[in-house]
């Protein structure tokens, strides 16, 4: 199923392209908020985040796109005795947890109002993710990494700043990364904020 | 996909401070301080009742080769054993302390102490300077020579190893451990830290293991 989905969307990406119609390019500083069994990971808020975003017109009320993003979540937790999978080695002392994802995903997103206004808008990213965590006590370091399928749904609002079509974006997206190499799927809420350049 | 478990030398631990993608990291000698238990054999049967007994050896090994270190490692080494005897004492076993019967005993216990010192060079500088209307390149008038500072991270260890005393093969060269404690940290600090600092660490070796408990 979400092999369909994929090709789906670069189906409608790939001739959105050929149309030359109304594209855009998006930047965005991200925070996000740990979600779910991640929490129980890394429960702090991570300041670290940005995305880019492109997206092609495929009607007036629709776009597809690509997006790629960095997420840097961290935090220290003090005193922590930890068994090790192997339930052979137990591990005391201050551990340093760190997870950094990189979502690549494609996207198509849906839009009310018209062009040149305000245009809150709502869509759906789906592809891949690369997470990279790692767990650091004293000199030892337990390192996992993976490729995920990764799920976005997201809405947002599009407010523009001038005549170019130029807009201020705050969008909010939920992530979903299903993995089995740890015993959490990565869940995270993004508050995003940036600049959307319009051009044909 | 992969699941590694990594040691990481010291000089990559501050290394990977200054990369992006891990912005927080040890702030304080102490949070370099770690504490592992390593049981060899899950099968090990650990509440066996029959097995009161310990013999402490009286000496503290160095390991450190004298050829990379300096093997006059600053800590009370009867401290240590003292802190030892204390936790498997509170633990509920009996001691034999006295040599000639440590055959009889159902546990052996070593105390081995260990200090690595890790040196690599800082590279700074060596860009040449102004070289003329040209631009930037080297010669011209002021050469920087490359400038080289080397540092050392000096890292310790102590080492408290349980032995099946039953087991023990006269004139074996391995001995049958089934239970290893390790503290492992930077070795720096006033001599008082740094006994704190082992003394702690035996303390936490035991506290992690309620298996031990008689």
């Amino acid at each position: 199923m979400k092999k369909y989905i994929v090709i789906a969307l670069l189906i409608v990406l790939t001739s959105a392209v050929k149309a030359q119609h109304f594209s855009s390019f998006r930047m965005h500083y991200d925070v996000a908020v740990p979600l779910g069994d991640f929490s129980d990971y890394i429960d702090r808020a991570s300041w670290r985040g940005v995305s880019i975003d492109s997206r092609w017109e495929v009607n007036p009320k629709v776009t597809a796109g690509f997006n790629l993003g960095w997420q840097v979540f961290s935090q220290r937790f003090d005193n922590v005795t930890e068994v090790l999978s192997s339930g052979r080695t137990t591990v005391n002392g201050t551990q340093f947890r760190f997870v950094n994802t990189y979502p690549m995903q494609v996207n198509a997103h849906y839009y009310l109002g018209e062009e040149y206004s305000i245009r809150p808008w709502a869509g759906l990213s789906v592809g891949t993710a690369f997470t990279d965590q790692r767990t650091q006590v004293g000199f030892i370091e337990i390192k996992d990494t993976s490729w995920s399928f990764a799920l976005t749904p997201q809405v947002g609002i599009d407010i523009p700043v001038d005549s170019n079509n130029t807009c201020f974006t705050f969008n909010v997206r939920y992530n979903y990364f299903s993995q089995n190499t740890v015993s959490h799927n990565y869940s995270f809420l993004i508050f995003g904020v940036g600049f959307k350049f319009g051009y044909y | 996909m992969s699941n590694k478990l990594i040691r990481v030398s010291p000089i990559m631990a501050l290394l990977l401070l200054i990369v992006g993608c891990y912005p927080i990291g040890p702030e304080f000698v102490e949070d370099y301080d770690a504490t592992y238990t390593i049981v060899n054999d899950l099968s090990f049967d650990f509440a066996d009742p029959t097995r009161q007994t310990y013999h402490l050896a009286d000496t503290v090994i160095v390991l450190t080769d004298p050829g990379t270190s300096p093997t006059d490692i600053q800590i009370n080494q009867s401290a240590i054993l003292e802190r030892v005897r204390t936790n498997m004492n509170q633990l509920g076993y009996t001691e034999i302390p006295e040599e000639n019967l440590a055959n009889t005993a159902d546990y052996l216990i070593l105390v081995s102490v260990n200090r690595t010192d890790n040196y690599f060079n800082i590279w700074w500088g060596g860009w040449g300077g102004w070289g003329g209307w040209g631009g930037w390149g080297w010669g011209g008038c002021c050469f920087f020579p490359p400038m080289v500072s080397t540092q050392n991270i000096r890292v310790g260890m102590i080492l408290v190893d349980i032995v099946d005393a039953r087991e023990i093969t006269p004139g074996s060269d391995t001995l049958p451990e089934v239970w290893l404690g390790l503290g492992e940290g930077l070795f720096r600090g006033s001599q008082q830290n740094i006994n704190n600092r082992a003394l702690s660490a035996i303390d936490q070796m035991f506290r992690q293991s309620p298996y031990l408990t008689r």
